[in-house]
């Protein structure tokens, strides 16, 4: 266990989220009560009270979540009907045993605090006088936003739909991909107030076992009020909570939640979000764009690599700059030196400093851009390039060179497809800067060093985080600095250990004569 | 303590880097002053006669190979006896990584940060060797696995540049040029440095598929050599052997040789710090298994709390050793090699009195059976 590891709970046997069964037999008035008393000064909840077949049935239900002409037609008109039932019995019998209504999945409970939930889940729970269980009809209609285009991870050729927040629909975007019933997805409530729906997706053969065990304990260990995001939970099933790195990946594409579960990872979905998280990761995976599967592997294989030298560039550009121009000018041609130093000349900050407001200003300029509103949002962009760019200069605060070190690190960090990833790289620039500033190139290496190990030391849900490189599996090269050819990516990746490596089989064509 | 934590490839891997790393930043020159052109001659036959050695420990360690050295050395030896050699050890290892510590401390102070004191550099490497000498064996061998091909790419693409700037004439004195007398005092010095490998005896329960240790000694021996041949070659093509033995770094300088391009005058800092990293690799071994040794002598569970004590005592041990550069030479080229036969022969003494042990043993045991 390393220094940013969390530190080792007492494991819990009993599910934080249960909650106490409430029975309160088959008599109508002291269960409606409880409705009433439950759902008090919450007048969006409708108590509906009629007579079927001499019988004295309660309707209770969320108005706004439920779909009452839907109701009215497939389930009220039959009940009241006189032709429905001849008998309380009977009545009983054909609705409570039988089902017999026209809507599927109707439940049948007698827990009455189960029945609270469900009211507030959008299911109409109808119960009768004289028989303590509980119709729970699910009609529920909820406003929700349609599938649109991916806003974050774009891609040129490839799919362009991008999750929603309505868990059904991304689980129904996961099944259309992956038509295979290894395909499973466990449901679990967290949340004491928000009771929010979090799915565990895997395939069942693909997926170590242990795997998904740990998350669902982990996941199962959360007592907290509300989820309302998928990082509620990712924060709290880290490893490593400390570590600036992120542990998990998210992702707003079904394609690549439908790749990762192929690959015999675990996807968690959590309802109202429209990013859910894959795990385990590793740090390559951040640097992987759907994009990449999509082009030919030449294409590909060029775009990452750029990736990578970016990546470099995004850490270390400013820190290099500092080093060189304050430790060791030698390192560059004279020419080049001399136009650097004479543009620093008027300049009354150290290397160190100018790089630091630069840099800063950019973060705020960054941060100002996606918080903006887009009427104004133009006017970021004007003052940045006039303000931090020209003028800045013009007036001699700030060199020239910096200013174009400092926009080509910003541009490095966009690069990164991973927005917590580049984000990560984007903080850790700035412990480097200052070692660089005090020791020069060396102060860079121990910067990386003191990186380097720390990732080293990750993992994600057991997997190192530097794998395939640290601990080596040479196979799993593949798709780490290049993306190979499907036709040589024949075996699954190595470090989820499923049982079933073997991916691709490509039978010998039979029309091989055709080579000219 | 949890064990099997390192594989077979990173064993081999870590213990290239191990070689390469301050033989050929540290010793380059002295070990071209001793045999001149001969240093290529002396680097195999000290490889041959570690691999001897090698065989030895690696014999030692698989009697008892889920057992720790410390632990298992008071069935060999005297209790008494056992934890003093041991508490030599720790002490050993720890005065190792703090001379490791301050030739680099020195070397990087006079060479980039002449304004830095030395304690400036000494505490923050000693900071990073702390933390990684805390976060255990596992990642400092995974840190070097990973490190491995970074340093390969630049000590190649150093060789390639500097290709055309070599002397090649000079071949023909690898032939012709030959000291007896060189090959013999070279060697007396170069079989301790590598002959450190002896550093398995400690880390044995830690490594996987034991079988293969010594594959991959023999193989990180014969890769090991075949860089540091390559590059001390460059060096005798490019200075010959006097200049390199009236230069304190003589990599530094064949390295400042490079031009490409006339864009990149200087590439020396760039690759220093990359060979950097494997000094930095060297010296948290050192540390690591001096923390570990003291951890095992007083039966902690975890040698976790020792670290950063024990990295500040590494680091005042090393501002503190010597007055400077050439008392640190000094030591190095007129004592250091004897020491390390002492400190590297006490495996050699532990495995014969095994074999003594059980050999009377047997007979023993033998006789009983008889009678």
């Amino acid at each position: 266990m390393g220094i940013f590891s969390k530190p080792k709970k007492q494991q819990d046997s009993k599910s934080a989220n249960t909650q106490e069964q409430v029975f309160l037999g088959e008599n109508f008035d002291v269960r409606m009560k409880w409705f009433k008393d439950t759902f008090q000064k919450s007048d969006d909840i409708t108590f509906h009270e009629l007579t079927a077949n001499q019988t004295r049935c309660g309707i209770v239900f969320l108005q706004c979540m439920v779909d009452q002409q839907l109701f009215d037609d497939q389930v009220l008109k039959y009940i009241v009907s006189p032709n429905f039932a001849s008998s309380r019995k009977e009545l009983f019998h054909k609705l409570l045993d039988l089902k017999s209504i026209s809507t599927m999945c109707a439940s049948i409970l007698t827990d009455i605090r189960e029945a609270t939930d469900l009211v507030l889940d959008g299911k109409i729970i109808i119960f009768f006088e004289g028989d303590s269980r509980m119709l729970a009809i699910p009609l529920t209609s909820v406003e929700k936003r349609a599938v649109g285009e991916t806003a974050n991870e774009n891609v040129i050729r490839g799919p362009r739909e991008a999750f929603v927040e309505d868990i059904h629909t991304n689980i129904t975007m996961i099944r259309r991909k992956i038509k295979s019933p290894d395909l499973k997805m466990e449901q679990l409530q967290i949340g004491k107030y928000t009771k929010t729906k979090v799915m565990i997706g895997y395939i069942e053969g693909l997926c170590k076992e242990e795997l998904i065990t740990e998350v669902k304990q982990r996941i199962n260990q959360i007592d907290i009020d509300g989820v309302l995001g998928s990082s509620y939970l990712e924060e709290c099933i880290d490893n490593f909570p400390l570590s600036p790195f992120p542990q998990s990946q998210k992702t707003e594409r079904p394609d690549v939640a439908a790749a990762s579960l192929l690959e015999g990872r675990v996807v968690i979905f959590v309802d109202g979000t429209p990013i859910p998280l894959l795990l385990p990761v590793t740090m390559y995976m951040f640097l992987q764009s759907a994009e990449d599967y999509y082009q030919r592997y030449f294409l590909s294989s060029f775009i990452r690599l750029l990736r990578y030298a970016y990546l470099v560039v995004s850490l270390l550009f400013p820190s290099f700059y500092i080093a060189i121009t304050t430790f060791h000018p030698e390192m560059i041609p004279t020419t080049l030196l001399i136009s650097v130093a004479a543009s620093r000349d008027n300049v009354p900050f150290p290397g160190l400093v100018e790089a630091f407001i630069m840099e800063i200003a950019f973060e705020g300029l960054r941060e100002a851009g996606i918080r903006t509103p887009k009427a104004i949002g133009q006017a970021i962009g004007i003052l940045g390039a006039l303000v931090i760019g020209q003028s800045a200069v013009q007036a001699g605060i700030v060199s020239a060179p910096m200013v174009i070190i400092v926009s080509l690190t910003g541009i490095a960090s966009f690069i990164i497809p991973a927005y917590d990833f580049a984000f990560t790289i984007r903080l850790l620039r700035f412990p480097i800067m200052i070692l660089a500033g005090s020791f020069g190139i060396f102060g860079l290496m121990i910067g990386c060093i003191l990186i380097y190990i720390h990732v080293v030391n990750l993992h994600s849900f057991g997997v190192p985080y530097l794998s395939p490189t640290a601990p080596l599996r040479p196979n799993d090269l593949k798709d780490v600095f290049i993306r190979a050819p499907w036709w040589l990516m024949k075996r699954r990746p190595s470090f989820v250990g499923s049982s079933d490596s073997n991916r691709l089989t490509i039978k010998k064509s039979i029309s091989e004569g055709d080579e000219d | 303590m949890k064990t099997a934590q390192i594989s077979q490839n990173q064993l081999l891997l870590f213990l290239i880097l191990y070689f390469y790393s301050t033989l050929i930043g540290f010793a380059a020159g002295h070990l071209i002053h001793l045999s001149q052109y001969d240093s290529v001659i002396v680097l195999w036959i000290s490889g041959l006669v570690v691999w001897v050695y090698a065989y030895f420990t690696i014999k030692l360690a698989n009697r008892r190979p889920n057992e720790f050295f410390v632990h298992y050395g008071k069935e060999i030896f005297p209790y008494w006896i056992h934890i003093l050699v041991m508490g030599f050890y720790s002490l050993s290892f720890l005065h190792s990584s703090a001379f490791v510590l301050r030739e680099y401390e020195d070397f990087i102070v006079q060479t980039y940060l002449s304004e830095t004191p030395n304690w400036a550099v000494g505490g923050i490497l000693g900071m990073v060797v702390a933390i990684t000498a805390r976060l255990g064996i596992k990642t400092l061998f995974r840190t070097a696995q990973g490190l491995f091909f970074l340093i390969l790419i630049a000590d190649l693409s150093n060789s390639i540049f500097i290709g055309k700037e070599l002397k090649w004439d000079r071949w023909m004195a690898f032939i012709t040029n030959h000291s007896g007398h060189g090959i013999f005092t070279g060697s007396y010095t170069v079989i301790p440095f590598l002959g450190e490998i002896f550093i398995l005896v400690f880390i044995f329960p830690y490594l996987t598929q034991k079988s293969k240790t010594l594959k991959s000694v023999s193989w990180a021996i014969v890769l090991g050599i075949l860089l540091i041949t390559v590059n001390l070659v460059f060096l005798l093509l490019l200075f010959g052997p006097n200049l390199t033995n009236h230069l304190t770094y003589p990599m530094l300088e064949m390295v400042r040789y490079i031009r490409i391009a006339d864009f990149i005058e200087n590439l020396d800092p760039f690759l220093i710090s990359i060979w950097s990293t494997t000094v930095y690799l060297k010296i948290s071994i050192m540390f690591y298994l001096s923390v570990l040794i003291l951890a095992q002598i007083f039966r902690l569970k975890d040698h976790r709390p020792l670290t950063f004590s024990l990295a500040a005592a590494m680091v005042a041990l090393s501002l503190q050793m010597s007055g400077g550069t050439a008392a640190l030479t000094s030591y190095y080229t007129k004592s250091w090699a004897t020491y390390a036969y002492f400190v590297e022969g006490i495996p050699i003494v532990y495995l014969l009195m095994d074999t003594l042990k059980r050999f009377i043993k047997k007979r023993s045991a033998k006789k009983e059976e008889i009678s």
